[in-house]
């Protein structure tokens, strides 16, 4: 087993901090999903309003990847379908029952049933963030089991009091795929146990724990079309689960968290239930974010969290202003920088909000970023170079091996508040189109 | 109230088409006054407390020691002053030095307003750590207008052209003083600038005295603790290090170019020491100690080649940068008879050599991570 020691980086102290507790969220009326929002698809709806459906009905597919399959959680009936600018899918409502009716799906284990069943929809690549093409097949699966973003799930604890189908999931991808599995996990977890897997372990540094590192430091990214998979434990074990013939997996497990949350703690969920479902009575002056805070999307209360998200981070917007800030001396400023007292006496738990802390000024290299950035990438060369639109350069630099999340914390240290994370991703998207 | 005036003017701003373009100078009082509330509306949602202006306010009290020392030792330095007690020089000092800041901050503010107006931009913070810095690299003699002058050349070709604070070649601070060393140089070296203006009694750096072969009898501790006649805040390698230590523990100025800068000056002179035997030339024999107070050394790498912008950016690069001016600072001040101070030109130099290096340290990126993937 392979250890890697990240020193670069930083565990953000928020309030709010989700306890160890899984409790059932109620079981809604109205199961949603929204197309527009997972990335990188065009929407080819399978369903119109007024269908009778069941749980593992396909709602709607890819154009370009028509065999990867969106289906359905709940069983009733789909009861509104609302479009947006150009036709674009924004949602899909399904009325539950309650009766949770099976849509017969074959349980062997083939790539087929995979596709079928709709949780290869759950699987990812990089580069690109993406569903990987139902024609497509990976070099290597990377799965990490200690995410280490802000509210990240302890998927130690969930492991231990859910149905663990682990060892059933690793042994699916890997008789459908036949590449490397490689695991990853803390120090002395409870995971070493499983076969059929390459382990290794990294420190739970944030962003130690985002795949996008574990690629860079296990098996880099060369080429466009050199491709590696990922997906969460949680949707390993589902996929588990699923073919090891225990049933539809149609609940996940979210970690609902942030200063603006009374029981901060991890909630059982069906897919696909709206947010005002899941917390009720959450106060107006709040932000909802989908995912965590560093590279979520903020949502409002009635939509069902993202799709491949398993955070919902609640936190407060706060829009005083300091009289003269700059000059005070900061006993109370959350900051990653030696320039605040509170360095000294270390960041409490802050409440830390949505506020910017700063105007955008050009880029000042300050080797602030490099402090947060533990890939053998030159940062500032690259967003520099997605900035001028070269090519060639970001290639050189490799723009392949980067995801926005794995930047998130360079744009949140920035001093100039240069976008960093979204500068990647724009970058990301002016590759794939180039193509 | 003071806020609601504010946000008032504001509106009145943004409602009015011709005076819409001022806006960035109410921008610039409002997030003086007050931290901004603006909100992040994409990912990452919460950021760290850190911003340019906190960042640049840091420089500024990291000067402020030599700031105080160069003031007391204007007066210090005067003959105009004959009651050398500390109150004394000071106010003396201040009477001098205030009204420099309050040229160069009216001039450099105002082309800085300008051009955030014409461009449409928020004005940025980098000057008030341009501002802070002429004054203290000038002799206290310098006459205002050039000030001005110098002031308008180093914040328009030193920064403004090349886009602003973030995309300048050259430390704008820098470029300003070396306009004046080569539009007027009997103003700026000789020993015409220490001239007190009243009784004309001259007065030498031991610097150039030295490189004229004349020893005034200065100390080493002189010369550390800044009693020593000199551009205003140049003098005190002591006041010069307490900034130094204040840059380096908020890791604003970066510590590989202050280590290589000083790694780069011993290595050559000591190199030069060996040569001294075969030379009159007494440069070459001054130790790397004394390198290291005289003139403008510790003032230099201290906040002139810690410059982010000007200086390489990347970590490699700014060993090399480093190194590059030490060098240069040393083989100016020895081996060049025109100018016994060699600091400025030799920063302004690898100023001009840092994109360079920076492409080379890049291209070496590059082909490691080539020959990785092969």
């Amino acid at each position: 087993m392979k250890r890697f020691n990240i020193t670069r980086g930083h565990n953000l102290m928020l309030d709010g901090q989700p306890s160890n507790q899984i409790l059932d969220a109620t079981e809604s009326s109205v199961i949603s999903f929204h197309p527009c929002t997972i990335k990188n698809i065009k929407t080819k709806l399978l369903v119109k309003e007024g269908d009778l459906i069941k749980i593992g009905t396909p709602l709607f597919h890819d154009k370009k990847n028509e065999k990867v399959l969106f289906v359905s959680t709940c069983s009733g009936v789909v009861k509104s379908i609302v479009f947006g600018p150009r036709r674009i899918v924004e949602s899909i409502e399904i009325e539950n029952d309650g009766k949770n009716e099976l849509e017969g799906i074959n349980t062997d284990i083939n790539k087929e049933n995979l596709l079928k069943s709709g949780l290869w929809t759950y699987i990812r690549q990089k580069p690109y963030s993406k569903i990987p093409h139902f024609e497509s097949s990976p070099k290597s699966i990377f799965i990490s089991s200690m995410p280490t973003e802000p509210f990240a799930i302890d998927y130690e604890y969930l492991m231990d009091n859910v149905d663990n189908y682990l060892q059933e999931g690793i042994d699916v991808l890997k008789t459908i795929f036949n590449c490397d599995i490689n695991f990853i996990s803390s120090n002395n977890s409870s995971f070493f146990s499983l076969n059929n897997v390459k382990h290794y372990t990294f420190n739970k540094l944030h962003p130690a724990g985002n795949v996008g590192i574990h690629i860079h430091h296990i098996d880099p990214i060369q080429k466009s079309d050199d491709t590696r998979w990922y997906l969460s434990l949680q949707d390993l074990n589902r996929i588990g689960q699923f073919f090891s013939k225990n049933g539809y997996p149609v609940y996940k497990y979210v970690n609902v968290g942030g200063n603006g949350v009374k029981n901060p703690s991890i909630r059982k969920v069906r897919i696909g239930t709206k947010i005002n479902d899941i917390l009720s009575d959450i106060p107006k002056d709040l932000a909802l974010i989908s995912g965590d805070v560093l590279n979520g999307k903020k949502v409002i209360d009635n939509v069902s969290i993202n799709y491949h998200d398993e955070i919902l981070s609640i936190i407060s917007i706060d829009k005083k202003r300091d009289f003269l800030g700059w000059l005070m001396p900061g006993f109370n400023k959350y900051s990653l920088t030696n320039l605040f007292f509170s360095k000294l006496i270390g960041n409490k738990k802050s409440k830390l909000s949505t506020k910017k802390n700063g105007s955008i000024r050009s880029i000042i290299p300050m080797g602030n970023w490099d402090k947060v950035m533990p890939m053998n990438i030159m940062s500032e060369f690259l967003v520099k170079n997605i900035l001028v639109e070269d090519i060639e350069m970001m290639e050189k630099l490799g723009i392949y091996e980067c995801s926005p999340e794995d930047f998130a914390l360079c744009s949140f240290i920035c001093q100039s508040k240069v976008e960093v994370s979204k500068i990647i991703e724009e970058g990301l998207d002016m590759m794939e189109q180039e193509g | 109230m003071l806020r609601k005036l504010l946000d008032k003017v504001e509106e009145t701003i943004l409602n009015n088409e011709k005076l819409k373009k001022f806006h960035p100078l109410h921008d610039a009082l409002d997030t003086f006054l007050y931290s901004t509330n603006t909100e992040t509306d994409n990912a990452p949602y919460v950021r760290d407390s850190v911003d340019l202006k906190r960042t640049m306010i840091l420089v500024v009290l990291a000067l402020l020691p030599a700031f105080f020392f160069g003031t007391y030792n204007v007066g210090l330095q005067s003959p105009d002053v004959l009651n050398k007690d500390f109150i004394n020089c000071f106010i003396y000092g201040l009477k001098i030095v205030l009204p420099m800041y309050l040229v160069v901050f009216a001039i450099g503010g105002l082309f800085e307003a300008l051009f955030a107006v014409i461009r449409g931009h928020e004005i940025n913070e980098g000057f008030l750590v341009t501002g802070f810095l002429i004054p203290l690299t000038m002799p206290p003699t310098v006459p205002l207008w050039m000030l001005a002058v110098a002031t308008i050349f180093g914040v328009v070709i030193g920064k403004e052209i090349f886009g602003g604070t973030g995309y300048n070649i050259f430390n704008p601070a820098l470029t300003a003083r070396a306009f004046l060393f080569f539009a007027y140089p009997s103003y700026m070296s000789g020993n015409k600038p220490w001239i007190a203006p009243m009784d004309g009694l001259s007065q030498a750096t031991p610097l150039l005295a030295k490189s004229s072969n004349l020893d005034l009898g200065y100390s080493w501790w002189d010369m550390f603790y800044g009693y020593i006649p000199g551009s205003i805040g140049e003098t005190s390698t002591l006041a010069i290090l307490i900034g130094a230590f204040i840059l380096l523990i908020t890791g604003i100025g970066s510590w590989r170019t202050m280590l290589s800068t000083c790694i780069g000056m011993v290595l050559t002179s000591l190199l030069l020491n060996q040569l001294s035997g075969y030379s009159d030339n007494s440069m070459l024999s001054l130790k790397a100690i004394d390198h290291f107070v005289m003139g403008g050394f510790a003032f230099g790498m201290v906040f002139m080649a810690t410059d982010p912008v000007s200086s390489a950016h990347t970590n490699k690069g700014r060993w090399m940068y480093g190194l590059l001016i030490g060098f240069m600072a040393v083989v100016i001040r020895c081996i060049n008879p025109a100018y016994p101070e060699g600091m400025m030109l030799a920063i302004l130099f690898a100023n001009a050599f840092a994109p360079l290096i920076d492409y080379s340290v890049l291209q070496s990126h590059i082909k490691k991570r080539q020959s990785a993937n092969e």
